[in-house]
């Protein structure tokens, strides 16, 4: 009961600092805009976006990966480490003082380069792990546009023309972080490290950019917050996934089902998502870092150089979350209700607090999505190598391809989604059957009695990372 | 002062100096190193000429996607510093010759662009290479070399396979 | 001042502290940590057995393969994402134009498939 009590004593803190970030970067962007200079707003984003909200769940991310996989194979996790605060000294206060004994340790560590390396290219590449990780997330919109004190205010930091191409391109500068710091490092392990990461990242990005041309087309956008949409209110009508597909309303509240990427695009929601994942090198797709056996490409660094390659894939694992929800998830539009929200009065007269429940529910969203990647994480084991390649080419490339051309025509038929969003329902109607079906055969099996453990996770992991028996079996 | 002038001169002494490294580098990594920034900071002078599309795609595919082959070709061969620093190689030869070519053509060219810059009015402005006007050009105006561009890449596909097959 | 090149102020400080982080943040530890090098530990690391023979050894072909057909779906990707973006100006005349440029390469993968050269073990 009490355990009960501390998760959500622990949800509604998170709610809470999720709203009150989102509030201070509304005011904060709002008072610049008026006492500053217009687009200053982009720039404060800068801070809360990127160096608040993904820095420090990026961090926190750390520890909760090892709680969620204690938890997980049934251990405790990390909780020795103690404040020396009178009143806490007794107190594991779930882990938290891990985080800044960890980063502690890693600043004292000593700053080591091997022997026979090349020591510039062994100091750029965890700069060229980190820096284009970091810079990623500059295209997310994370809010909507709102009215604050008489300025307009959006949530996000830059909204080039070539739109989420930026992620495209800056993320394909990280592939030389890893492969440099293999090469550099004049070790075997390091070596294959490297190249196997290379090749992978490049062999999946070719998936990851097929994947998202059918929501391109749907919404003839490449633009994040046209991609997301706004609701219909007084001004004007919805657009991008702030569309219904269908509606109807009940007391004058709206519900339907809403034109989310997921819903409309559920091959490309699984090409990109494993895609990305594959991108951030984490289980199953782990074989560059291999930790049982090779260590991985950064094997010979230490300290906070190490640090660079840990934390950059912590931050891949939040900007993934991020543009999933943006692209796949309605961003930061409510599946119902979003119609009465916007045209409620109060909302419309204070744009702060419209500003901060959407804000929030962006990042409840984003919180939700990397929870499913920690489940993933610790659900399957590590693929083969030969395995990973021909899911890249052999099965995203073509079945991303096949569904460019079936979305395509499918929005060319019938321009007003219906048609899109009836075969994608389908799509995961096929998707969910074929998942369960796959269970109960395992379950006749030989594994009678290991699969009550994960009875509670099954159904999202399966049938989010495991496109190879439903993919082929749509097609 | 016009901040896109200093913003213009900044990228262009980035670029020639990454590309001055390209060749003065020892080492062929390095010098791939160099050809990275090089394009990246040809993208930045590529974005302050409107070119948006162009600039992305430069960073997109020879930024991420050509130079990691040649990164690739230069760890998987082992490449070191080359033996025969400073002699003069049939290979080398072909290379200058090609080099002062290239110089040749581009000044031709130069010096038969108008001096006055172009005038986009305000609407033109706000579209110029964008991409929805570059694919509105690629797929109306220009369909022909936008097709012919698929057999190239087909002869690519094909043209690595055949030269590898014999080792795979 | 309104400019196309308004948009690109946030971007360019974004891709400027994204690099000085990434330069700050490890020469904390450069300058904080002990410096105590020595032989062994400056050898290779390899799980304590002696290392033998240079670590930078010559790769399969295959990767090179990889990453010349990373290229060039690449570069179909660019060119989709243009058509993407004017597709519902186009309509079937564009779908047609897409479908011939990409039948053309999907040939080039059927035979780079039946080739065998997308198969990691041989």
């Amino acid at each position: 009961m009490s355990r009960i009590l501390t998760m959500l004593v622990a949800m509604a803190t998170i709610v809470v600092a999720l709203a009150g970030g989102v509030a201070t970067a509304y005011l904060v962007g709002g008072f610049v805009e008026a006492h500053g200079f217009t687009g200053a707003s982009r720039l404060t984003n800068i801070v809360f976006l990127m160096l608040v909200f993904v820095m420090i769940i990026a961090t926190l991310l750390t520890l909760a990966e090892r709680k969620w996989s204690a938890f997980m194979q049934d251990r405790v996790g990390p909780n020795r480490a103690r404040l020396g605060i009178p009143g806490l000294k007794n107190r594991s206060l779930g882990g938290i003082p891990h985080i800044i004994t960890d980063v502690l340790k890693m600043l004292t560590k000593e700053d080591f380069i091997p022997g026979m390396a090349n020591r510039f290219l062994f100091n750029l590449g965890p700069l060229l792990a980190f820096a284009p990780v970091f810079a990623l997330f500059a295209v997310v919109p994370a809010g909507p546009t709102v009215t604050v004190l008489g300025q307009k205010v959006d949530m996000v930091v830059a909204t080039p023309d070539f739109g989420i191409l930026y992620l495209f391109a800056i993320a394909s500068l990280a592939v030389y972080g890893t492969a440099l710091a293999g090469w550099s490092s004049n070790n075997k392990f390091a070596l294959l490290g490297g190249v196997r990461a290379s090749a992978q990242m490049i062999s999946y990005e070719v998936a990851l950019g097929l994947s998202l041309v059918g929501l391109f087309l749907t919404f003839s956008s490449v633009q994040l917050p046209a991609l997301v949409g706004d609701v219909a209110n007084a001004l004007s009508p919805a657009t991008g996934q702030g569309q219904y597909l269908w509606s109807t309303q009940v007391f004058g509240l709206d519900i339907g089902i809403p034109a989310w990427g997921f819903i409309i695009q559920p091959l490309g929601f699984i090409g990109f998502f494993v895609a990305s994942f594959a991108e951030t090198k984490r289980a199953p797709f782990d074989v560059p870092e291999g930790e049982s056996e090779i260590i991985g490409y950064f094997v010979e660094y230490s300290g906070m150089k190490f640090g660079m390659f840990m934390i950059s894939e912590f931050v891949e694992v939040v900007v993934l979350a991020g543009v999933t929800t943006a692209l796949f998830f309605g961003g930061h539009n409510l599946p119902i209700f979003g119609e009465a929200l916007a045209n409620n009065a109060f909302m419309q007269e204070h744009g702060w607090v419209y500003g901060t429940i959407l804000g929030t529910v962006f990042w409840l969203k984003v919180l939700f999505l990397i929870w499913v990647q920690l489940v993933i994480r610790w659900t399957f084991p590590r693929f083969r190598y030969d395995q990973i390649q021909s899911l890249g080419w052999k099965i995203l490339l073509p079945v991303g391809l096949v569904n460019v051309f079936v979305t395509a025509a499918l929005v060319l038929w019938d321009p007003s989604l219906r048609a899109l969003g009836v075969v994608g329902i389908l799509e995961i109607a096929v998707f969910v059957a074929l998942t369960l079906s796959k269970k109960e055969n395992s379950e006749a099996g030989a594994h009678g009695d290991a699969h009550g453990h994960d009875h509670g996770h099954a159904a999202p992991a399966g049938a989010h990372a495991d496109p190879h028996p439903s993919a082929a079996g749509a097609h | 002062m016009n901040v896109e002038l200093v913003l213009f001169g900044a990228f262009a002494l980035l670029t020639l100096l990454s590309a001055g490294l390209v060749i003065l580098a020892r080492s062929p990594i390095n010098s791939a190193m160099a050809l990275v920034s090089t394009f990246f900071f040809l993208a930045g002078i590529y974005v302050l000429l409107w070119a948006h599309t162009v600039a992305v795609v430069q960073v997109l595919v020879y930024a991420g996607a050509i130079m990691v082959l040649f990164l690739f070709v230069i760890m998987l061969l082992n490449l070191g510093e080359s033996a025969h620093r400073g002699k003069p190689t049939l290979s080398r030869i072909l290379g200058g010759a090609s080099a002062v070519g290239l110089l040749g053509v581009l000044g031709i060219t130069l010096s038969r662009v108008p001096a006055q810059p172009a005038n986009l009015g305000p609407q033109a402005q706000a579209t110029f290479g964008t991409m929805a006007s570059i694919g509105q050009s690629i797929f109306t105006q220009w369909l022909l070399p936008f097709e012919a561009v698929s057999l190239l890449l087909l002869v690519a596909m094909v043209g690595a396979v055949v030269v590898a097959k014999s080792r795979i | 001042m309104i400019t196309p090149l308004a948009p690109y102020l946030p971007l360019a400080v974004v891709l400027l502290l994204a690099g000085l982080m990434a330069m700050a943040i490890p020469q904390l530890t450069t300058r904080l940590g002990p410096k105590r090098p020595s032989a062994i530990k400056s050898s290779p690391f390899e799980a304590g057995s002696e290392s033998s023979g240079p670590a930078r050894q010559r790769f399969a072909v295959k990767f090179y393969v990889v990453a010349l057909l990373f290229i060039v779906f690449d570069v179909e990707a660019v060119f989709l994402y243009p058509w993407a973006v004017n597709f519902q100006a186009l309509g079937w005349f564009g779908y047609v134009e897409m479908l011939v440029f990409a039948a053309t390469l999907i040939v080039g993968l059927i035979y780079v498939w039946k080739k065998g050269a997308l198969d990691w073990e041989s």
